[in-house]
């Protein structure tokens, strides 16, 4: 590790944003404008305007944009026709107006919703490079920041690589605005904070975090916080630049920060008390903390019947198992214990093997390498001619391999259905990872028979063991006096069983929802459920107790809430939290 | 090291559970029935009963000393230089009990699975193997714990299932008829097939409540009582007690023997064979684990795991010491009764009654209360 110390770049080497901070604006419009000109020399996309206000055009104001960035025509309806035509007829002498003409325009001037003052005019140039407009008066010392972005953007749409049969088909999109929007959608809640911070000191890009307060995580949070903050780089171009900077173990295969395009998943996130990272320019959210167990979920998991997706989810595990497995398997039995299976199976195996020049581990090898260099092939190229590569693939891998005798016919069966099973994985960063420890335990197989396969999975797991991400082990909640939570695990059980949060991830506020409470009151349910909304309820009191921002939230969710739980009893939804916190 | 995660009591539950299974479950049946005949079960019931009583007074050892490990606690018990002795002596224990791990292992394999490959092969790939874990921390050895135990010990039962057409129960029989004193020298060879429970010597400091350290070790050796118990019935009820002495690993015998009916799979023994696997990986890491634990705190070093790799090579050369099976197992029972015993019952023992005659331990009264809150 000390060697690759040396590649990490020096903390001191540039701090650009700090030391160039705090240049204040001058009174004097001419030496503002002449700032700016000086620091956007040669950025001709910035446009000054330079014009007169008032009845008698006694004072000059100018306003600078970026052009493209901002929408022209809220500026010309809203800033200049109003500034300029408007005040003509209006008598600002200095015996009838009160205050200055800086903040009357502020005040009445700009019929736009978002202005700022700033005192700085570094600061505010930023402003402008992202989007702002920047009114600037002559004889004043401060500069008026107006929000005016607007640039042509990609519309909200389906995710491409999250599809779901069931559920919202919306997806983020490379402007973050949107996608707080999204989420606010969706979380009506003030407890709902996105705090926005710049990360990057040439890119400046804006990265919010989102969580809800009362249910985060707070040393989480703070960890968050602090490793976001110790990022210094020149550009974020992409939220896996951060992901790069924050994840805890750099030197490992798998992914220890979830992304996702989809906004139900990153609201459902955080009702689980994890803290999502929403990187402008990027559709991809990221997800902290994440465990193989969350990697491993979809969220249209939460929208089937339980029974369905708790199959699903099963033969997910077990096909990211058969993905890593499989060939490894084929190798071991075939050529080191082909006792182990039924005599029939191994002569047919063995009998289609003959003529076949390679060993089975070089065999494995090449298929298994013809189809990563096939899917390789078939990303980068246009759907169409990405078609011609999966048929021209298919030939080749199924059948002119196994009639030229290269391949058994049953290599290629195992190496297919090992595919399948890779993309069965719904994390495709957890699929490759699997996908890349094949080869590893192939290799183990293929000199070590079973045992090699054994110990190839068990150094495997070791290496999950040993993970965390954000103080969360990797493993959760398999490992960990967390058995609660397996309810969310291997099988998704009925939302009603889990009417807790998981304990590994949230930080207050536990109970999720109240179950069996009204069923109890009507007499009508059974008596376990009746049991489970007991537990619930005596847990909720603690929580309550302990919590006062959920004893006031209460209350307050009562008057909204009730619409949404019409069968919840209306006295036990004052006992505790209600569903949306 | 006190800012290190620490393992919960289910956790403990699991390492101890792992550790203790492990090369000893295959000739058990074997020498229980040397031993004591048909009766050898009790045998098995009677040192595990003893493996109890020892880590119940292990516990409230550690509990006397909180945050310590043996390996500083002995020092404040029987001085520093004694304690650095009885250390250094622990240590060379869990070495030994690698190397014998390791070899034995080869030795099954080469006969099982592996028959042409090379025993210098199985062992190094073992020891490497297991110095990875050895090189994370204690909670990485927990979670391990956890995600395996159900791995290696569901399975072998279920798979016994369809054996039982093929037991004889009456194999069991005559019942005590061994003589008291056959059944008392057998009983010195028994209880080191526990031995492993000892290293709570160690992890107890490490746990989030150590309190809970006696439950967790009276559940987890509870648990493997029955499973001793079970491996030795089964293998009578299937074979009888003259068979079953012919037998170099008797309890792989029970699973050559075992066919599912309708399964894929032909051989069941095989599958179980990459089980046991898992089994002795577990053993063999938590015994690596310990062993470069001492080393790293008597040395005081703040990192531990730059020890594993040359500490795997030391193992290896001592692993390859004995030139067949029977020289292994005969090396193996003398390690056992000159170190086993020593050290996973005696000492800790003799620490505890010294401890309690300087009257040493804030916690000591604590420990005594809980003990009385169990047993009523």
């Amino acid at each position: 590790m000390g060697l690759l110390d040396r590649f990490r770049p020096k903390k001191q080497e540039k701090e650009p944003s700090k030391e160039e901070a705090k240049d204040k604006a001058s009174s004097s419009l001419d030496k503002n404008l002449k700032y700016l000109k000086d620091k956007l020399k040669d950025c001709n996309d910035v446009v000054y305007r330079e014009f007169r206000v008032g009845n008698r055009q006694q004072f000059r104001f100018a306003l600078v944009y970026v052009d493209g960035l901002v929408d022209r025509n809220m500026l010309n309806e809203e800033v200049l026709k109003s500034l300029m035509l408007q005040t003509k007829h209006a008598n600002l002498s200095p015996g009838i107006i009160t205050g200055d003409v800086f903040s009357i325009a502020l005040r009445s001037g700009l019929t736009t919703g978002e202005v700022k003052e700033e005192e700085y005019i570094d600061k505010s140039m930023i402003a402008l490079l992202s989007g702002d407009s920047l009114v600037l008066v002559d004889g004043y010392k401060k500069v008026l920041v107006i929000g005016s972005k607007g640039w042509p953007s990609r519309g909200v749409q389906e995710p491409q690589t999250e599809s779901v049969i069931r559920g919202p088909r919306d997806g983020f999109t490379e402007t973050m605005r949107f996608n707080t929007a999204l989420l606010r959608r969706r979380l009506r809640d003030p407890n709902l904070k996105i705090k926005q911070i710049k990360v990057g000191v040439r890119s400046k890009t804006d990265v919010a975090l989102a969580y809800m307060d009362n249910i985060v995580d707070k040393n989480v949070l703070k960890e968050v916080e602090k490793r976001l903050e110790s990022i210094n780089i020149d550009g974020v171009l992409e939220s896996g630049y951060i992901e790069s900077f924050i994840e805890d173990q750099k030197y490992s295969i798998f992914p220890q920060v979830q992304s996702t395009e989809r906004p139900d998943r990153v609201a459902a996130s955080l009702l689980e008390g994890r803290v999502a990272i929403i990187t402008d320019n990027t559709p991809f959210v990221l997800l902290v903390p994440a465990t193989l167990n969350i990697l491993f979920q979809s969220s249209e998991d939460y929208y089937e019947r339980w029974f369905i997706a708790s199959f699903i989810r099963i033969l997910r595990y077990a096909s990211a198992f058969i993905s890593l497995v499989l060939p490894a398997v084929y190798i071991a039995i075939t050529s080191y214990h082909p006792g182990l299976i039924p005599t029939d199976l191994a002569l047919y195996i063995a009998g289609t093997r003959t003529g076949v020049p390679f060993p089975a581990f070089i065999e494995a090898i090449i298929m298994e390498l013809t189809l990563e260099l096939l899917r390789e092939a078939g990303i980068r190229l246009p759907g169409p001619i990405g078609q011609t590569i999966g048929i021209v693939g298919g030939l080749v891998i199924g059948q002119a391999a196994v009639q030229a005798g290269l391949v058994s016919p049953i290599m290629v069966i195992v190496v297919a259905i090992t595919a399948i099973a890779s993309f069965a994985v719904s994390s495709y960063s957890v699929g490759i990872a699997f996908r890349i420890l094949r080869f590893f335990i192939i290799a183990l197989s293929a000199v070590l028979g079973l045992y090699g396969l054994v110990m190839g999975l068990l150094l495997t797991l070791v290496h999950l063991c040993s993970l965390k991400s954000f103080g969360v082990p990797y493993l959760a909640p398999l490992v960990g006096n967390t058995y609660y939570e397996l309810g969310d695990a291997l099988v998704r059980a009925p939302q009603t069983v889990m009417y807790r949060r998981p304990k590994t991830l949230a930080g207050g506020n536990m109970i999720r929802m109240r179950v069996g409470g009204a069923k109890g009151t009507s007499g009508g349910g059974s008596g376990k459920d009746g049991d489970e909304g007991g537990g619930g309820e005596a847990k909720a009191g603690s929580v309550k107790a302990g919590d006062g921002n959920g004893k006031g939230k209460a209350g307050e969710r009562k008057a909204g809430g009730g619409r949404d739980n019409g069968q919840k009893s209306g006295g036990q939804q004052e006992g505790g939290p209600g569903t949306g916190e | 090291m006190n800012d290190q995660e620490k393992i919960t009591s289910n956790q403990l539950m699991a390492i101890m559970l792992s550790t203790i299974i492990g090369i000893g479950i295959l000739t058990l049946p074997r020498t229980v029935t040397e031993a004591a005949g048909p009766d050898g079960w009790m045998l098995v019931l009677a040192g595990g009963v003893v493996a109890i009583i020892l880590s119940v007074v292990i516990s409230r050892l550690g509990l006397m000393f909180p945050g310590k490990t043996v390996v500083e606690y002995s020092g404040d018990i029987i001085t520093k230089p004694l304690g650095i002795i009885f250390s250094l002596g622990f240590f060379t224990y869990y070495v030994l009990f690698c190397a014998f791990e390791a070899r034995v292992f080869a030795e099954v394999t080469k006969q099982f699975l592996l028959d042409r490959t090379p025993s210098e092969a199985i062992i190094i790939t073992m020891l490497l193997g297991a110095a990875y874990l050895a090189r994370q921390d204690i909670a990485t050895v927990g979670r391990m714990g956890e995600m395996l135990v159900p791995v290696f010990i569901l399975p072998p039962i279920l798979f016994l299932l369809p054996g039982i057409p093929e037991m004889d129960l009456t194999n069991l029989l005559p019942f005590m008829r061994t003589s008291p004193g056959k059944l008392l020298t057998g009983f010195g060879t028994i209880v080191t097939s526990y031995l492993g429970f000892e290293a709570l010597l160690l992890f107890q400091p490490f746990m989030a409540r150590p309190r809970d350290a006696a439950k967790a070790m009276t559940v987890a050796l509870i648990s493997i009582i029955l499973i001793y118990v079970l491996a030795v019935v089964t293998a009578v009820a299937m074979f009888g007690v003259v068979e079953i002495q012919q037998l170099i690993w008797p309890t792989f015998a029970v699973y050559r023997v075992i066919e599912i009916p309708g399964a894929f799979i032909e051989n069941i023994h095989g599958v179980v064979m990459a089980i046991w696997v898992v089994a002795v990986y577990t053993t063999l890491a938590v015994f690596f684990f310990a062993a470069v634990t001492i080393l790293g705190r008597i040395l005081s070093l703040k990192e531990h795991s730059f020890t594993a790799l040359p500490l795997a090579l030391l193992i290896y050369f001592l692993a390859l010491v004995p030139n067949n099976v029977s020289q292994v197992y005969n090396y193996l029972d003398a390690f056992s009764l000159y170190l086993g015993i020593p050290f996973g019952f005696v000492l800790p023992a003799v620490l505890y009654i010294i401890a309690k005659v300087r009257g040493m331990g804030k916690e000591g009264g604590n420990g005594r209360e809980k003990q009385a809150k169990k047993s009523g």
